[in-house]
Parts: structure tokens; sequence; C-alpha cells
């Protein structure tokens, strides 16, 4: 073997790598500005996220859902007309007909990873839409970043000289895009091949404008419990739910995976708060796993065929056991009997140095300085030192970096050249005990598979009166 | 280091970084955000390298490690990666034709694996070097070399 295998460094990537030297050697910062490729047929169906109410039900029968959207991201008669109550979906009106190209936006849907767009492309007689026909580069024009765009002409969607073409955002965790308008620049008509473009055909630049629709963050669980199912036994550690999917957190991922495999676990019904039912349609939900095989940490997750009233949801009932949804939450340890001064644990010279790494079960929050990691009740003003940062060497500018997951688990990443990770695990309930343990940095961190929740999160610690019983978190708008 | 040295070094490794890049990531665009990043990040830090013979291997780890970070970031559509490196047109792109079997089978190895067949092989780091750039021990180098070599030689027979 040798070198050899590969070909010769691609243009584009040849391209930006120059860029970036040049940039250094002017000592400006690089732009990161991204161009995606269009690649065909690459969208994933996404699941729904609901959101706000917005329009009336006598509003619907105006709103026409685009039956290829439909069925893109199978979505039923009964959740479709719920999300345009809710304005998750909405039928886009704008065109742009220049250059022998019409791109013609059709609707707009929050999804639970982003955004899904659809528009119809449609040619004059003097070009010919074929299936090997799109666009040479697409870019999103918007003062906020995304994590992602995947895009592409619909299979089989071509009729006459007209085609649909989809556009699928990912948004970045904990940023709300709602109301955001974007530019969806559609780039020179080309031909291609699967992956590349061939001949530009009309070089020209096609914007739509979209005014990006609701969506809603998900709601988490601290929760306690036994999950049973198919004889077997987990240990749930939280619930998350967002109008369309359901997933339950376990720290036995084998377990779950054994769960998953047998693929027999229908999907929950929901019970409300003032207690009326909600049944998705046997066999229609999904259940999907994810785990991570450091901490054993990981999920059964379940899309439904139904939308959730999430607020109002008090209990999942699954056909060998309930679970009701935040009942085990919990102060932690034995803060709640003997509250603690601040000043004993926090030996922050300012709270205003202190800064929220996550927040959950509204009154529970992970704060740092320079120094140190604290576990914080906001409650009970009761808080634990977790990790000495200095002691391990944590430098952010380093390439320090802390990570939390949906289970509460944090890792940290003292350095880039660090070869260890420090995996914190959060207890609950009255007999908590929250525990730090070292890991090497190969598993638990560069070949680690987890889903990231990012730290950030839109709190800060405030103190009115500079003290520490003044401390109290703030909401940054 | 001088900002004049770094930037020559770095153009001196621009293949090895888009291979090392490829083989973790797979699309030719999350290759160029990766190592604009890492390049970035050395930049800044690269005070702190005290010995420029260690550039390559320093680079190559801050560019292992970024690729990692955007994988991460991507997790939940690590199956459009699973998808394209099965896609023998797409990666005729990049890979000569005599080695799309090899390249595959090497893709199915275990990550740590696939990284220590890469730089070896393609990219001619020693042991030593491979031990740097991963922060491990020369003989794990040697062990996980060994493990794939003996788990290409199945593959490739299949």
């Amino acid at each position: 073997m040798s070198k050899e295998i590969f070909k010769e460094i691609p243009q584009g990537f040849h391209e930006q790598f120059l860029d970036t030297l040049q940039q250094l050697e002017s000592e400006q910062k690089p732009t990161g500005v991204k161009k995606f490729a269009v690649k065909k047929a690459v969208l994933l169906v996404a699941a729904i996220v609901a959101a706000m109410g917005t329009l009336t039900a006598g509003a619907v029968g105006i709103f026409k859902w685009h039956e290829a959207a439909k069925e893109r991201l199978g979505v039923s008669e009964e959740v479709a007309d719920k999300l345009v109550m809710e304005g998750v979906a909405k039928e886009e009106y704008a065109v742009v007909e220049k250059d022998d190209v019409t791109i013609e936006a059709v609707m707009s849907v929050g999804t639970d990873r982003g955004y899904y767009l659809l528009f119809r492309v449609a040619a004059s007689e003097k070009l010919m839409l074929t299936e090997n026909t799109s666009f040479a580069q697409l870019e999103v024009v918007s003062d906020k970043e995304f994590a992602g765009i995947t895009c592409g002409m619909m299979p089989d969607s071509l009729e006459g000289n007209a085609a649909l073409f989809e556009v699928e955002l990912l948004r970045k965790e904990n940023m709300d895009y709602a109301g955001e308008e974007v530019g969806i620049q559609f780039i020179h008509f080309a031909e291609t091949d699967k992956v590349s473009v061939t001949e530009v055909l009309v070089e020209s630049t096609w914007e739509i404008p979209i005014t990006l629709p609701s969506t809603q963050e998900s709601r988490m669980f601290v929760q306690s419990g036994v999950f049973t199912a198919d004889f077997h036994q987990l240990n749930i550690t939280g619930v998350e739910i967002s109008s369309s999917v359901i997933r339950l957190y376990g720290e036995h991922w084998r377990d779950l995976y054994h769960v998953t495999d047998k693929q027999s676990i229908q999907p929950p019904t929901i019970r409300y708060k003032d207690g009326t039912l909600l049944q998705p349609h046997a066999g229609v939900g999904q259940t999907g796993y994810n785990g991570d095989t450091q901490t054993e940490e990981g999920y059964v997750e379940f899309r439904l065929d139904v939308t959730m009233d999430v607020e109002n949801v008090e209990a999942l009932l699954f056909e060998d056991c309930e679970i009701v949804l935040g009942e085990s939450m919990e102060p932690y340890g034995d803060a709640f009997e003997n509250p603690c001064n601040m000043e004993e644990v926090i030996k922050a010279e300012n709270p205003e140095d202190l800064k929220v790494l996550y927040v959950y079960h509204t009154n529970h929050a992970v704060i740092y300085d320079e120094q140190k990691l604290y576990l914080w009740d906001t409650v009970c003003n009761h808080a634990e030192e977790l990790v000495d940062l200095k002691e391990i060497g944590y430098n952010a500018e380093a390439g320090g970096e802390m990570l939390v997951s949906p289970g509460q688990m944090m890792r940290i990443l003292p350095n880039a050249d660090s070869d260890k990770v420090y995996i914190v695990r959060l207890g609950y309930g009255l007999d908590a005990e929250n525990k730090v343990i070292e890991s090497p940095r190969e598993s638990a961190w560069d070949n680690a598979n987890w889903v990231v929740y990012t730290m950030d999160v839109p709190y800060r610690v405030v103190s009115e009166d500079g003290s520490f019983a003044g401390m109290r978190l703030e909401e940054v708008e | 280091m001088e900002r004049e040295d770094f930037l020559q070094k770095t153009l001196e490794t621009e293949s090895t970084l888009f291979h090392v890049a490829f083989s973790i990531l797979h699309e030719e665009q999350d290759c160029a955000d990766a190592v604009q990043e890492a390049i970035t990040k050395a930049y800044a830090q690269r005070e702190k390298l005290q010995n420029s013979d260690y550039f390559k291997t320093w680079l190559t780890r801050i560019v292992i490690n970024e690729c990692y970070n955007l994988l991460r970031k991507k997790k939940r559509y690590t199956n459009l990666c699973e998808e394209t490196v099965a896609d023998k047109e797409y990666l005729q792109e990049y890979i000569k034709e005599e080695y799309l079997d090899l390249y595959q089978a090497i893709n199915k190895l275990e990550e740590k694996e696939k990284i220590c067949v890469l730089l070896f092989y393609m990219e001619d780091y020693s042991v030593a070097q491979i031990a740097e750039v991963l922060k491990i021990p020369g003989g794990t180098v040697k062990s996980r070399l060994n493990r794939a070599r003996k788990q290409l030689k199945g593959l490739l027979q299949e």
C-alpha cells in the first residue's frame, strides 16, 4: 500500500486550504464561509416538532400540504392539520423568475432537526430539466449559523419541465430560529452526475426569501423509574418529549438495545393532566436507539403519528408500565433539609465570573468559573463542588471543552493535548451521589458515540447585591 | 514558531491532512471545514510547539480531533456518511479505481485501527510518529496494525 491510493486533492478543498493560509498570512481570522455542494436525494425523513398556536382551525382548510412533502415527512392527515394550526408548517409564496429558470417556494416545515423547505423548479423551453440537472451550489444567507444543510432534487418528481427541490436546514442545539428571515440562494443551474457538477448550463443566482416557521424545543424530565417492556426492565434516568417524539433515557444501553432489537414495543398512550388520553395508532410509531458504549447511556425513541400537547402531558402509558413525568424530581442530596451557605462552597470572588454550563429541572444549574465546576440547586441554595478545573488542567483556550449529554452527564476534555476525559455523572433523588470518573480520552471522547448537547444555554448568573445569597439565574434575551 | 514557517510547513502537509480528514469524514466539504478549523486553532497555539520537528504529527493530531468534533456534531446524521462510503461511484472522485475495494475494506475497520493503517501505510508515518499523533504507546500502535492486517486480509478475501 502507499499514498497513491488517493487521487489528486480536490480543487474545492485546495482553494479553501489556500484561502485559510492566505487569511492567516494577512492576520485575518478565516471567515469559514461554507459552501454546500448540491447532492441528490440526501434528505432523511425528520420528525415534526410542533409549537405555538398561530392559526385558527378554520384557517387550516385554506392551507394545502403538498402531497410529496407529506409523504416525505411521514405526516398523517391529523398531524398535518395540527401542524398548520400550530404554525409549524406553512405555505410559501415567493417566486423568482430569471434566466429561463423559475423557482417557486412551496412550503416550509419545522422538524425535530431544523427546517424542511420545498421548492418547485421549472425551466423555459430553452432549457431541459432532466434527472441529471440541478444547481451547482446552494447557500443560505442568514445572520444565524446552521449545523448543516442537505438539499437536492426530489427523486421521481420530474413532471414536464419542472421538478421539486428539497432543502433541509439543520439547526444548532439551543438556538431559536423561529421568525428568522433567511435567503436561500440557488447558484448556477447545471448538469450534474451523482455528486458533482459536470457542466454549468446557466450562470446565475436565484434567491428566495423564507421566514422560518416555529419549532419548539423538546422538554426533558429527570426521572427515576423502571420501564418494563417485553420482560426487560430498564432503569430510566430521563424522559424527553417533543410534539411527536418520545425518548426514554437509561443507563444500560445494552438492555435498551435488547428491547429495541425485539421490535416489539408499541408507542405509549399519552395521558394529559386532565385525564384525557391520546392514542398513537398501533404499529405506526417507530423505535430507535442510540447508545454510548463508554457510559452505557442510551435511549429508546418513539416517533409518533400524532402530535402531543407537550405542556400538558402527565404520563406515558406503556403496555407493561406507566411513567409519570417529573414525579421523581427531587432536590439533590440532603440539601433540602440542610441548606448551606453558598459562600462556604463557592469561593469565587464575583458571581459575575460564573458561567452557566447547563440548567435542568428548572432549578438545578451546573456553573463554573476558571477554577471550578459546581452543581447549584437554586431553590435550596445548595452548591456542591464537582470538579477542580484548575487541578485537571482545564483550559478552554488550549482546546478544553465541556459538553453535556441529555441524561445530564457531562464530559470534560481539559485541553487539546489531554489523554484523559472527566465524566461527571449527577445522581438524582434523595440518595443522590455525584460522581466524577476519569476515563481514557480515546474511548470517552475521541470515539464516543453520543448525542451532544452544547453548553450554549440562555442563562447567566447574576447577583444584584453582589452576594452569593443573592445569586440567581437570569434568562438571556 | 514564526508565522512564515508555520504557513510553509502547513502547506507541505496539505495532502496528508486531506487524506486523514477524508478517511474520517468522507465528505469533501466537511474535510475542508475541519482542516480549516484545525489550522486556525494550530496557528493560535503555534507558540506552544517547542520543537518544530513534531509539527506534522502535532497538526495531524489537531486535524483528527477536529474531524471527530465535527462527527460528534453531526452524530445524528452519520448514516449519510455510511452511505457515502458504500457508494463506489462517489468514492471514484477521490480514490483511484484499482484501490476502491481496499479503501472500502479499510473503512470497515474500527476507527482507531483505521487511523493507524492510514497513517502507517498511506502517509508513511513511523510507529513512533503514530504513537505521538494518537498519544498512545508504540506497542498499542503495533498491535492495532497487526489486528488491522488480519481483518483486512479477511475482508478482502470475502
